[in-house]
């Protein structure tokens, strides 16, 4: 859905992008991370159109950004860092603004405003003021305008940024919704714990490069090809790791301070389900499986070196 | 967090449309459904604490200063008079808070948005720039209109002592809504260039004040030339308010204090809006296009004041005044001419898609469209129709009220001016033009233009005072020759031509003609060259980086491809090696986990 193809920038002598590449496929939720000051923004605002690359070219449902900025405006949503919201007015008179500018027709403007206030979960926040609204609901309200037109694409910068536990966990639910109607939706964050439980894909940035992208998976295989899993056990016998062992998948096994057996594996999802099955294969009292979390961090650390600070 | 996905609001949006409405429903759908800029605005505005502030703290102020001035005149002043005076005071209080306040407060409208980050939710919403600009202006229009009208009881005062009429304060009134179009016209224009809101302000307030200051001097000037043939009492700026509310049907004070300020406003409006859109639009779009619509509107107006002008002299002042109207009209030739030479080497991207898909109209416009060589070709038969038009409205105008008196030599010596002034426009379009397309920089290629003028009319003149101070002696019989090139030599020449009856003197301005002439020709082939070349250059590069895009994506693609299916070939081997061996159980793991060697548990 979107093509980046070797763009580069420069803002004065300072190399923002350079030689940037990655694909969005369509119906992802594609996280774009990296440090601040990497160069998200400016690679985000590019795809939004506006701002041209110096170098390279972005296409967008097959539209050229630079060509044809029109028809890309027309099928992407975008919602800046700072959500971009006027605060004088009612949340009800900002939505149908902007319905209204999207060029929505009059007789579906209202029903259009109430969909997407259905959707985003604004309907019990009509008439609030905006400058009275906390910074979680701002956020859903800046998404719910990106949503008026019915974008394909929907371009979130930053959109958890100082947002409280509750309001990402309703983000989350709401991305999860929104790829469930079959948008494309590419997200950045600096925050990795914000987007692993939520991309399907990602492009690490740190410099104005990539230094990896695609699917999670595949880049964590890329990278490292053994998982771990952690196996508690209700009690330890003498040789019990043997029968952890035995499974081909498995490359490790070590014992944790809190006594649980860490598993180094290699393979996806089947490996856990042959490493339990030998457990109970082997009587063990197995009470908890936990897969590691977080693969995006350690994904993250492992490709930048651990540079990034 | 509702979960209904049939929320999605597709189904409206993509209804199919109806055929395209007439004029009398469009008109009527767009009174239904006003510009939601305007309407956001006006919610904003009136919702704020600081506008209901600056209305009621203003208005008390110009309540003080009119009450304070109507207790010191009345003592010693005729009450008519004083209510004269009282009026004038009152009209331009308020013309200096237009002036200040009006381009000021607008010049923030668009900056603002920049930096709370709303402007580019707004340009992604591909709303129409001119909807945009068009709704910012009428929402600061209204908004003064509004304090206008709280502060419009004070005039009453000036009642109390007589001296004025209703019509002498609603056509002072009219003026001062006049002024207001131009300055927030202005300040949205300021506010579309200029990013940050400080700057913005600043650069109004400097702009606009001296300027207003001139204007308002200029037009008191103007009120006291003509308050004798008008028979005017009022002195001040708004004696064109007595004037029209006198003399409203005389067909001079209908056209020059009537007319010509209303059309000089369009005008005005119109170039700032214009300005102000091309500010907000995007850069593959075309820009330049509302400028020459404006041009087209603006120099038959130019037109009309030439003519009204001749209208209004006396036959015998013609040998002199018809020579210096066409030299000041020369200016605004040169601003014409300085206004589209901003123009990159290629049109906007946009506009090239349309050529290339559009009939042979579409095409024939393109000659003459975006781009520095269309718009180039464009502004040189614009200037050479308004050195021609406004020369031949002189002279029908002329011809009309006193054939007699319009000689041959006032004729030729005009006729010399006006084509000075094509050879000199047409020469610094294409000078800028030329330096805009070299030195990318629009603003630096009309200080180049502007200095270089000044240098061409200075440098001869001081020459000839340091080395031949003789010459300028006799000047009025003959122009020396170091001045027969300065860019004003076919205005002297013309002028004496006209003047002294001798069309001589005409050969004199020659030489310039020929000079500004024939390096317009030679910067015309050079600018139609070099666009044609960067042209060439540019589809060249914009063919070779989609062909060069393309075959870098594919062979991206494929190594990745490669290297996963090297991975997965590499996993399955890792996998069946692992497998074979009896992995029965080694009690001590790997060392080294994720490394290639295995686990020596055999044994």
């Amino acid at each position: 859905m979107i093509k980046v193809q070797g763009i580069s920038h420069n803002f004065g002598k300072l190399a923002v992008l350079q030689d940037v590449w990655f694909d969005v496929p369509k119906g992802e939720v594609f996280g774009f991370i990296g440090p601040n000051g990497a160069g998200k923004t400016t690679t985000l605002r590019m795809i939004a159109t506006l701002l041209e690359p110096q170098q390279g070219r972005i296409l967008v449902g097959g539209y050229d950004v630079v060509d044809h900025p029109r028809q890309v405006r027309q099928i992407l949503g975008f919602m800046p860092d700072g959500f971009g919201v006027y605060k004088n007015v009612t949340v009800h008179e900002y939505l149908s603004f902007f319905a209204s500018a999207y060029g929505i027709d009059r007789s579906a403007r209202e029903r259009t405003v109430r969909a997407v206030m259905e959707l985003t979960d604004l309907i019990t926040l009509t008439d609030r003021m905006v400058s009275d609204m906390s910074k979680g609901m701002t956020q859903r309200l800046a998404i719910a305008r990106t949503l008026l037109h019915d974008p394909e694409v929907m371009i979130l910068d930053e959109p958890a940024n100082g947002l409280d536990p509750r309001a990402r966990i309703e983000m989350r639910d709401l991305i999860e919704q929104l790829r469930g109607l079959g948008k494309t939706i590419m997200l950045s964050s600096h925050i990795l714990t914000e987007l692993s439980d939520m991309v399907t894909s990602v492009a690490i940035l740190e410099k104005g490069r990539v230094l990896a992208t695609g699917d999670v998976n595949e880049i964590q295989q890329k990278l490292r090809p053994e998982r771990a899993v952690k196996i508690r056990l209700l009690e330890y016998p003498e040789g019990g790791e043997s029968a952890f062992l035995a499974v081909p998948q498995v490359r490790n096994l070590e014992r944790g301070p809190d006594g649980a057996l860490r598993i180094l594996y290699q393979g996806g999802d089947e490996a856990v389900a042959e490493i339990v099955r030998a457990a109970v294969d082997a009587r063990l009292s197995v009470i908890r499986v936990e897969p590691e979390r977080n693969d995006l961090e350690h994904i993250f650390l492992e490709v930048t070196r651990g540079e990034v600070q | 967090m509702s979960t209904s996905t049939d929320a999605a609001p597709n189904a409206e949006m993509n209804a199919p449309k109806s055929t395209k409405p007439g004029f009398l429903e469009r008109m009527k759908e767009r009174f239904a459904d006003p510009n939601p800029i305007l309407v956001k605005e006006l919610q904003t505005l009136f919702r704020l604490k600081l506008f209901i502030r600056f209305l009621y703290l203003s208005t008390a102020g110009l309540a003080f200063v009119i009450l304070m001035m109507g207790a010191s005149t009345a003592s010693g002043m005729n009450p008519a008079k004083a209510g004269q005076v009282l009026f004038q005071v009152f009209f331009s209080l308020i013309a200096g808070i237009v002036a200040l306040v009006a381009p000021a407060a607008a010049s923030t409208a668009l900056t603002t948005e920049r930096e709370t980050e709303t402007y580019e939710s707004l340009i992604l919403t591909g709303m129409d720039p001119a909807k945009i600009v068009t709704g910012k202006f009428l929402a600061n229009f209204v908004a003064f209109t509004v304090a206008l009208v709280a502060f419009f009881p004070l005039v009453g005062v000036g009642f109390l002592f007589g001296g004025i009429t209703p019509t002498d304060v609603l056509f002072a009134f009219l003026g001062i809504l006049l002024s207001l179009a131009i300055a927030v016209s202005f300040g949205l224009s300021v506010s579309a260039r200029v990013r940050s809101t400080r700057v913005s302000l600043l650069l109004s307030i400097t702009t606009s004040a001296p300027i207003s200051m001139m204007i308002w001097g200029m037009i008191t000037a103007i009120g006291e030339a003509v308050d004798h043939d008008w028979e005017l009492v009022t002195e001040g700026p708004f004696w064109f308010a007595e004037a029209l509310s006198q003399r409203f049907f005389e067909l001079d004070t209908f056209t020059f204090a009537f007319v010509f300020p209303i059309l000089l406003t369009i005008l005005l409006v119109w170039f700032f809006l214009a300005s102000a859109i091309a500010g907000v639009r995007h850069s593959s779009e075309d820009r330049n296009t509302p400028f020459k619509i404006w041009s087209l509107f603006a120099v038959p107006v130019g037109w009309a004041i030439l003519g009204a002008l001749t209208g209004v002299l006396r036959p015998r002042d013609w040998d002199e005044a018809l020579p210096i109207f066409s030299f000041c009209f020369g200016f605004f030739m040169l601003f014409l001419a300085l206004l589209f030479a901003n123009e990159p080497p290629l049109p906007p991207r946009t506009y090239e898609e349309k050529v290339e898909d559009g009939g042979f109209w579409v095409r024939f416009r393109s000659r003459f469209g975006p781009g520095a060589a269309p718009t180039a070709r464009f502004a040189t038969l614009l200037l050479i129709a308004a050195a021609a038009g406004g020369m031949a409205i002189q002279m029908v105008v002329a011809t009309f009220i006193d054939p007699a008196a319009l000689r041959h030599e006032t004729v030729l010596g005009n006729a010399m001016v006006m084509a000075g002034n094509c050879a000199v426009s047409i020469w610094a379009l294409y000078f800028a033009s030329y330096l805009r397309v070299t030195a990318r920089s629009a603003v630096l290629s009309r200080v180049i233009v502007i200095g270089s003028l000044f240098l061409l009319s200075l440098v001869p003149i001081f020459l000839l005072a340091t080395m031949d101070p003789t010459a300028f002696r006799d000047a009025d019989d003959h122009l020396p020759w170091a001045m027969r090139f300065v860019p004003f030599a076919h205005i002297m020449t013309g002028f004496e031509a006209s003047d002294d009856r001798d069309l001589t003197r005409l050969i004199e301005g020659i030489p310039a003609l020929a000079f500004y002439g024939g390096l317009a020709f030679l910067l015309f082939a050079m600018l139609e060259r070099r666009c044609a070349a960067i042209a060439t250059n540019v589809r060249q590069y914009r063919a070779s980086r989609n062909a060069a895009a393309d075959a870098a994506y594919a062979a991206r693609n494929a190594q990745r491809e490669a290297a996963k299916r090297a991975r997965e070939e590499a996993q399955a081997a890792m996998m069946a090696a692992s497998a074979t061996p009896a992995s029965a159980a080694s009690p001590d793991p790997a060392p080294n986990p994720g490394s290639s060697e295995e686990p020596s548990t055999e044994s």
